[in-house]
Parts: structure tokens; sequence; C-alpha cells
């Protein structure tokens, strides 16, 4: 039973069967825009179709801001002891601390995170019956100023032609600031360990190519203001904003899919923002589904390893 | 694991840095107690029978009853002046055969893991101990008490075990022992124990109440898991969207309200709002926020902040339930973490040593790339 609190607003809703309480919805959480922790939810509830195909099987991790994104924030692995019942839970067989982690797999557990203080979707890339096997690699394209998304993107170009040459289907996302995730679709079949070095190569193949604009340098110190190739994303365990995955920025900016002719022709990463998004999907539809395609990571890990 | 403790083992000359770990847990539920009309967590309060007043705890002193009813008080000074001066260390003092001390000495177990650059002496000590078959007694200093310990190796690492001193292992009474059964009596009684010797699987030993009652509640919390949230303080249960869209009605309300009331601290901002596109439905409501200057917009976010930081201290408690409390009771450890700059990576490996899953952040995360 929560302790009685007078000035706590909190409201019973249903979410497909489950009665919720969502608490202090008017709270700001995005004070610069005026984004409300209740607009936050209800943006995550019209993106829910599009979010929890991507997740619906993975742990996931919370980072927290219970008082929006100006206030302290947290990351918590470990699934709270009071949640409802019906919250998919997750016990991590390699955690020394046997952590608990939460399975968004629905539309009511992804709202219960939301009411938390969650404002990102970070989620493992593999799931809770195969989880020491990724279902994505990730090129992290993280530019150092004064380098910005139009130099994250031209680099998105070049590895995305390189993906092309092998035959391999992939995702370009921005990462909701100015960096650029190019996200491939995996059959569960490689290690982490596997993805990584496969991940890398391609990525040390492409600062040989083009050291002036990219360097693997981890830092960031020493990155010259150029385009910083992270590929060590691809870890167990590690997590980063994921598709429509709204970021803790003044604009509230997320993190959304493009399509190739986009990162062709150049797009301001910060034109994506949680109150255009519905917008967005009604224009070019639902860009993650290419991440049903699993690629064959065989043949970038014969020529790149 | 959390870090209880750390310090260094030392003996001689040597000196080994090492975090102590507890090696047990109790599985044990633990009940609250509610007030059984409305549910409320019950509250204990430090009350003075003599002035019938709830008492701070900063108007509490130490008091030794010497006898019945007489006091002598002792001030945290006094009591600070008594502690061994080498607090911050395990003086290994004898090493002994483990089979001489009975466990009735044992109190509690900790895991002593060695500090990064300790691990080779630490593999060391365990070596060396291993090979002699000697156990170290030591003393140490923990919570302000001095505990005389028993330093072992455990799966090929160290463990301490605090022991009680000779002076707390109370006497027993033995009037049995005048007692001799006969060789034939005492025959059977052997066979007996021997049919039933086996190796040690502690694994099969359940404590089959516990089983029963974690049963139960698991069957409780899923009958109650619809009711609790369903009767918040005569709430009613609404449609999702009609509850957001409600809340975000009044949010903008507010909004406006504190717009008109304040204006001064403007910041320039890099981003010209014309840029935002927007959808169609929240158009209007934006568009005024865009019309109002630069100035109004600041405010609004200065605003804002103040209204989150009031909320703070009621709200708090609540949404970040889990947080809160686990922070609260695992204070020591939580803010050891931060300090100890835990935070140079993230996000933390899974593996990171966070204690109860949580970890202390100062400030937002730095977006990826930005």
């Amino acid at each position: 039973m929560p302790k009685s609190n007078p000035s706590r607003q909190e409201v019973s809703v249903r979410v497909a069967g489950q009665t919720l309480t969502l608490t202090n919805l008017e709270k700001v959480y995005f004070p610069e825009c005026g984004i409300s922790k209740g607009e936050l939810i209800q943006y995550y509830t019209e993106m829910a179709p599009y979010i929890l195909p991507q997740i619906a099987k993975s742990p996931f991790t919370m980072v927290r801001y219970p008082e929006g994104i100006g206030g302290a924030s947290f990351y918590q692995k470990e699934c709270p002891a009071q949640a409802p019942s019906w919250v998919e839970r997750f016990r991590d067989p390699h955690s020394r601390q046997g952590l608990t982690y939460v399975i968004c797999d629905r539309l009511a557990t992804l709202i219960y995170l939301i009411n938390l203080g969650c404002v990102e979707i970070h989620a493992w890339a593999s799931t809770r019956e195969r989880p020491d096997y990724p279902e994505w690699a990730v090129f992290d394209l993280d530019p150092d100023p004064p380098s910005g998304s139009l130099e994250a993107l031209r680099v998105a170009r070049w590895l995305g032609e390189i993906l092309l040459e092998l035959k391999l289907k992939f995702l370009v996302k921005t990462s909701g600031a100015a960096g650029i995730h190019i996200l491939l679709p995996l059959a569960p079949h490689y290690t982490y360990a596997e993805v990584q070095r496969g991940i890398q190569g391609v990525c040390r193949f492409l600062a040989g190519q083009r050291p002036a604009d990219c360097t693997l340098e981890r830092s960031v110190k020493k990155r010259e203001g150029k385009v910083y190739l992270d590929y060590l994303q691809n870890g167990r365990g590690r997590t980063m904003a994921g598709t429509y995955s709204v970021r803790p920025t003044p604009l509230a900016t997320v993190s959304a899919p493009l399509c190739w002719e986009e990162v062709i022709t150049g797009v301001r990463t910060e034109d994506f923002t949680l109150r255009n998004m519905k917008e967005r999907m009604a224009q070019v539809g639902d860009l993650s589904q290419v991440m049903e395609d699993k690629s064959d990571f065989s043949l970038l890990l014969h020529y790149f390893t | 694991m959390h870090t209880l403790w750390k310090g260094s083992i030392s003996f001689g000359l040597v000196n080994v840095p090492v975090k102590m770990q507890a090696a047990t847990e109790s599985k044990e539920f633990q009940f609250h107690y509610l007030h059984n009309a409305c549910q409320g967590r019950i509250r204990y309060v430090k009350q003075c029978p003599r002035c019938k007043t709830e008492v701070e705890n900063r108007d509490l002193v130490k008091g030794y009853e010497y006898e019945k009813d007489r006091y002598v008080i002792l001030t945290d000074e006094e009591l600070a002046s008594v502690q061994e001066p080498s607090a911050r260390s395990i003086d290994i003092l004898d090493f002994v055969d483990l089979k001489e001390i009975d466990p009735v000495y044992y109190q509690k177990s900790y895991y002593l893991s060695p500090e990064d650059t300790a691990a080779k002496a630490y593999r060391l000590l365990c070596l060396a101990m291993l090979e002699s078959g000697k156990v170290a007694l030591a003393h140490l200093t923990l919570r302000s008490k001095q505990y005389l310990a028993c330093l072992r190796v455990f799966e090929e690492g160290l463990v301490l075990e605090t022991m009680f001193y000779a002076d707390e292992i109370r006497r027993m009474e033995r009037p049995w022992q005048e007692i001799q059964p006969t060789e034939t009596e005492l025959m059977l009684a052997r066979q007996l124990v021997e049919q039933l010797a086996k190796p040690f699987e502690p694994g099969k030993y359940r404590d089959g109440m516990r089983d029963k009652l974690a049963e139960m509640i698991e069957q409780k919390v899923k009958g109650e898991s619809l009711r609790v949230p369903t009767a918040p303080r005569g709430g009613q249960v609404l449609d999702l969207m009609e509850a957001l869209r409600a809340s975000i009605a009044r949010a903008e309300e507010k909004k406006d309200g504190a717009r008109e009331s304040d204006a001064e601290g403007a910041e320039e901002n890099e981003e010209p709002p014309e840029d935002r596109s927007l959808s169609n439905r929240e158009e209007a409501s934006v568009n005024r926020q865009v019309n109002t200057d630069v100035s109004g917009r600041a405010d609004e976010s200065a605003k804002a902040r103040a209204d989150a930081s009031e909320n703070a201290n009621t709200e708090a408690p609540a949404t970040t339930g889990a947080a809160a409390r686990g922070a609260r009771t695992k204070a020591p450890a939580t803010t050891g973490t931060a300090a100890g700059g835990a935070r140079t990576k993230e996000p933390p490996g899974p593996e990171e040593p966070v204690p109860s899953g949580l970890k202390p952040r100062k400030r937002a995360v730095k977006a990826k790339g930005a």
C-alpha cells in the first residue's frame, strides 16, 4: 500500500485488460517545450505498435528521470519489487547479483515503465530465449564537435554502401541527438563477441579508408572532431536508445528511422521530435520493418574478420 | 553484492587491501505492520514517556543502565575515544588449526576480495594458508565494535567469520555427563548414526514453511493486483487516452497561468521555434507558446523546474518507490558507489556492482552523439 500522500495526483486507467495507476501526469518532463509526463505516455501509447515488436522479448534497462529531464536520473536494471504481478520478468542467469529484468512485452508494461520516469527505450539486442545471441548489430556513429549530424550521415552513407555491397539489410536511424545508428538485423546465431568482432572489422576498414573523417579513438580528447565509430555497443547487456525512443533532450527529439534517400540528401536530426513523429509515420510509414529481414552475417564475418 | 567495508589485511609487514561483502543473506519474508482500518504503513515514532512528546534523532543521547532506572550518559566523542586507531585494518594475531575452533564461536560470514592492485598478494596469502592448513585469527573494527574474526580459505577465496569472544559463550550445565550407557546400547546408537550418515549436500534441504508462505503470498498478490490499484482514494477507472488528454489539457492550463504571472531571465535559444513541424492536434497549443517571446519561454521552464522540485518532497517517494526505498535502506552502499567513481562508464555492464540494481547519476544522460 503506497503511503498516503495528498499532493500526489493519481489516476487509474484500464490498459488492455490491466488496471494501472498513473501518477503526476501533469508534471512537466521537458521544461523547454512544456511536454508533460502525460504527453510522453501519450506518445508511447501511440507508438507502441511500432516499438513493442522490437523489444517484446528482450530485457529492459530503465533509465529513470522521476523529476523530468532536468532532474537527477539513474539506471535501474532490477524490476521493482512492487511491480504488478502481470509484468513479465527475466532473471539473468549470468548475473552474479541475480538481476531480474523487466520484459516490456505489452502496452501496459510500457506505460508502467514510462510512469516510473523512464523517458527512453533501452532494451537488449538479444532476447530472453537466447540471451547470448543478439538479434541486431549496431554501428554507433558519434560525431565529435565541430562535426555534427551531417558528418555522421556522410559516414552512414559510406557504411551503408559497404553493407549494400554485402547484400545486407539494415536500418539507419538518428540517435535522437547528433549521432546516427545503423542497425543490422541478425538471426540469433552469433555471440556478442563474434558480432562485435565483425562490426569492429568494418569500422576499422572504413577508418582506414577515411582517416580524415572517422576514428576508432575511444578517448574523446583524441577524436579531433571526427566521427567516432563505436562498435563496443555490441556487448551483452549494453543498451542504447531504441528505434522511436524519445531522448532526454530539450526538444524531446526522437531516434527516428530514415529512408536511404534521406541518408543521401541529408536531414536535420533535431527535426524529429515527440510532437511530429505521428505526422511522419503517416508520411513514411514504419521504416523499422526492415528489421524483420534477418541478414546473413557470415559474409561480413568472412570479409572483415 | 555490495561492499560493506574496505580496508586491508595486515600481518607482519604485509598489507593486502581488500573489500568485504556479506557472504550470506536471509531469505526470510519480511512483513510490515499496517493499520487494519486503512492499510496505512505504520510509522514508528520515538516518544519520551516522561515528557509525552515525540523526540527527534538529534535530541537523543546514549545511556547505559548500570542499575534499575539509573543511567550514565556516554557522548559520541567519549565512545569514539575508546575505538582502536587501526579501524581500517584486519590485524592478524595468530594462525591456528580450523578444527580447534568450535562453530559455536562463529557469528556471520563475509567474503573478502582483493582490491585490483592487491590480487597477487591476496592469492599468495590464500595459497600459503591452504598449504599450511591454518586459519588466521584477527581483530577488526566494524560498525564501531571491535570483532574477533577467523580468516580462512573457502573456494579459493578468503572468508572472514566474525566470532564471539570467549566470555560471550554461555556455560551450559551438563548433569547428564554422569550417566554411563552400556557397550551394547552404545553400539546400537552408533549403528543408527552410521545408517543415516551421508555426504553434506546443502542444496537438498529446503525451508518448507517459506515455500508455502511464498505460494500463499503469490496467490494473494494475484488476487489483489486488481483490487489494490482499482481503488485509489475513491477514484474511478478511466480510459487511458481520455486520462492522458485530460492531463495534457490541465498541464497546458497551468502553463498559461504561469506565463502571465512572471517575466524575466531571458535565455537565448539557438533553435528557431518555427522550424519545428507540428502535428495538427498540437499546433494550436504549441503555436501559442511559439508566439510568446523568448523570455517568456525561459520563465516557463524555470517555473516548471520549481514546480517539479516543489512536488519532489511530497511525491518522490511515491513515484520512485523502489528507488527511494532501496536507496534509503542501502544508503551507505549507494553513496559509496557514487563516490567511488563508478560513474565512469555508461551504460554499465550488467555485472558491475550496482547495489540493488540502482545507480545514482548526477545529471541527465548526455545524449549519445550530442
